[in-house]
């Protein structure tokens, strides 16, 4: 059997996850502390990033890395199952993806988000993020007939 | 609850933006301070004339939606702080007295190392269906000819300087709307744009006879829509998956080609009534030729398959094709020629017939009711690599027990290439021999055996 090297990282809070330095490469800025320290059974903290997203950034890892041969059809099912997630839980993973930098996950996740506003009004859009309105009712109203052509 | 972007940095909102519609995206900036400009930051740039025109106006009132417009690209490119941008698309109608702004906003985009541009000058009032050429409206910008990043290309009633195109290499989607378009030129700019996965072509005129083929092509997606007017159309793209063709009945040549899995074809365009009856054969040659898996046609070719009267069917004769094929000889109303070439076919595993096969036997035996061409015109039947298969038996089988005005059956026996074969043949000789005896509904049926 092919010895597989391994590396640990550490989440916010504390968990440990043991993973192929493959899977873990993906993320560019794991890929840089490897290529710095090359710590042998070193652990790598992840400060930014909590137990409950590190192990959902993980699980996109490995798939992308198992599958790279698969069916680009295949392939895009099973992103779109996978970001197929609450409002919070997307905002969680694209900041870690951020620090991670895993640009195909972001990407991923930006269309997702992207996608939530589209054909939306604005105070929908506002209702789905929680966004602040702290324009005047008059502000608005000004904005909106002066980008007339975005609000027809 | 918390706005979940308040924590988003800037250049994570921004890629957000970027995915959306250049509207959408000016829609966000009414969304609350932060999001005020925002999406001037976007990646996605699409400055689309329609979206700025007001309903029922004058000339003049149209004229000036037209400068507002232009004033508002202008202003909005010269605000633009980011280094790069993605797509940017332009559609302006009658671009002549604008010349400089036009010109001005594609040296803008290449500038940024756009990815995908998009230049579409065609008027909205010139119909899809109508024939007449439009006049050449706008010269591309020779900023764009010599690019190395340019991915994605579209080009709509903007003339261009094939022989200038050299130095596309990163060009994978290639589109061309409302252009003169030779043969020569198409050849030419598939060999400069060797990447090329996709190609769409749409009211291109002087065509002619286009060959899209070359054993290096990477060509995946082929698009030929309303070009007037195709005579000869050859198709041979080693990887291509995908060919949708809308026009007028042309002969089509398919050099090499391995399956494509996608085939739509559409002759809605062809303005004549067949009066020389010719369609028809053209339309079976193609589907003769025709090798894919999923098909899309055409009323047009519905009406035609009807006045068919000469189809090949190349088939392995495995039971799951005897739908398909019992299915195209009750279409094909006024068949007077059945060639069946048999050969060896790819059949899939998971097929689902539309009902329980209970056996070819079974299947042929109790097929009703018998397609009109077998009691009226088929007169001729070829089989062609006869190999004395219990399937192609029972096929022969049923065409002599309804062929009622069959006056020929010509059965060409598989030839054995290998040594000690022989036996084989001789063997398949004799199962065709043995055809003689079955029951025929036709007593004029003459059966030759070669």
């Amino acid at each position: 059997m092919a010895f597989t090297k391994k590396v640990t990282l550490k989440s916010s809070d504390g968990e440990l996850f043991i993973i192929d330095r493959a899977v873990a490469l993906q993320s560019r800025t794991i890929q840089y502390v490897l290529e710095d320290t090359n710590p042998v059974d070193a652990i790598i903290p992840v400060p930014a990033v909590d137990a409950r997203t590190l192990s959902k950034v993980l699980e996109y890892c490995k798939k992308h890395l198992i599958d790279l041969n698969t069916d680009f059809e295949d392939y895009s099912k099973w992103d779109k199952d996978f970001v197929d997630a609450e409002v919070w839980m997307l905002y969680d993973l694209i900041m870690a993806a951020d620090y991670l930098h895993i640009p195909p996950l972001i990407d991923l996740i930006c269309d997702k988000i992207a996608s939530m506003f589209k054909g939306q009004t604005p105070d929908k859009i506002r209702e789905i993020f929680n966004i602040d309105n702290d324009f005047s009712k008059e502000e608005e109203e000004d904005f909106k007939k002066k980008s007339g052509w975005a609000f027809k | 609850m918390e706005d979940y972007f308040s924590f988003l940095p800037d250049p994570i909102i921004v890629p957000i933006i970027s995915y959306l519609t250049f509207r959408d995206a000016a829609r966000t900036s009414v969304l609350s301070q932060r999001w005020r400009h925002l999406w001037r930051s976007t990646k996605n740039i699409e400055f689309d004339e329609t979206l700025f025109m007001r309903e029922v106006e004058s000339r003049e009132e149209r004229e000036l939606c037209r400068r507002d417009f232009i004033y508002f690209v202008r202003q909005w490119i010269l605000d633009y702080q980011e280094p790069v941008v993605d797509m940017f698309r332009l559609a302006f109608s009658n671009p002549k007295q604008y010349q400089l702004e036009i010109e001005n906003c594609v040296r803008f985009a290449i500038a940024h190392g756009v990815k995908r541009l998009d230049l579409d000058f065609c008027d909205p009032a010139w119909g899809e269906y109508n024939s007449d050429e439009p006049p050449p409206s706008f010269a591309l910008p020779s900023c764009v000819y010599r690019n190395r990043v340019l991915e994605s290309l579209r080009l709509s009633s903007c003339t261009f300087h094939v022989p200038r195109i050299n130095t596309f290499t990163a060009l994978k989607d290639l589109s061309i709307g409302w252009s003169e378009l030779t043969s020569f030129a198409l050849s030419a700019l598939l060999v400069n744009c060797p990447l090329l996965e996709s190609l769409s072509l749409k009211k291109c005129w002087n065509l002619d006879d286009p060959v899209i083929s070359g054993p290096k092509l990477k060509l995946r997606s082929l698009v030929m829509d309303k070009c007037a007017f195709i005579y000869r159309f050859t198709v041979g793209p080693p990887l291509l998956r995908s060919l949708s063709y809308s026009g007028a009945v042309s002969e089509f040549v398919f050099l090499n080609q391995p399956p494509v899995e996608k085939v739509e074809l559409d002759f809605g365009l062809e303005p004549d009534i067949d009066y020389e009856g010719t369609y028809g054969d053209v339309i079976r040659e193609l589907l003769g030729d025709l090798k894919c898996t999923t098909l899309t046609v055409c009323s047009f070719m519905l009406q035609h398959l009807q006045g068919l009267t000469h189809l090949t069917v190349r088939t392995a004769v495995h039971e799951y094709e005897s739908y398909g094929f019992a299915f195209l000889l009750s279409s094909c109303r006024r068949l007077q020629i059945l060639t069946i070439e048999i050969v060896p076919g790819r059949i899939f595993p998971d097929y689902a017939p539309p009902s329980e096969l209970r056996g070819n036997n079974v299947f042929w035996r109790q097929l009703e009711p018998v397609p009109h061409c077998m009691i009226e015109t088929l007169r001729i039947v070829e089989m062609k690599g006869f190999g004395g298969e219990p399937n192609e038996l029972q096929l022969v089988k049923y065409l002599l027990r309804h062929g009622h005005v069959m006056g020929t059956l010509n059965i060409i026996v598989k030839k054995q290439m290998g040594h000690g074969d022989a036996d084989t043949e001789s063997n398949s000789r004799l199962w065709a021999e043995m055809l003689q005896y079955y029951a025929r509904a036709s007593s004029g049926l003459q059966i030759l055996i070669s």
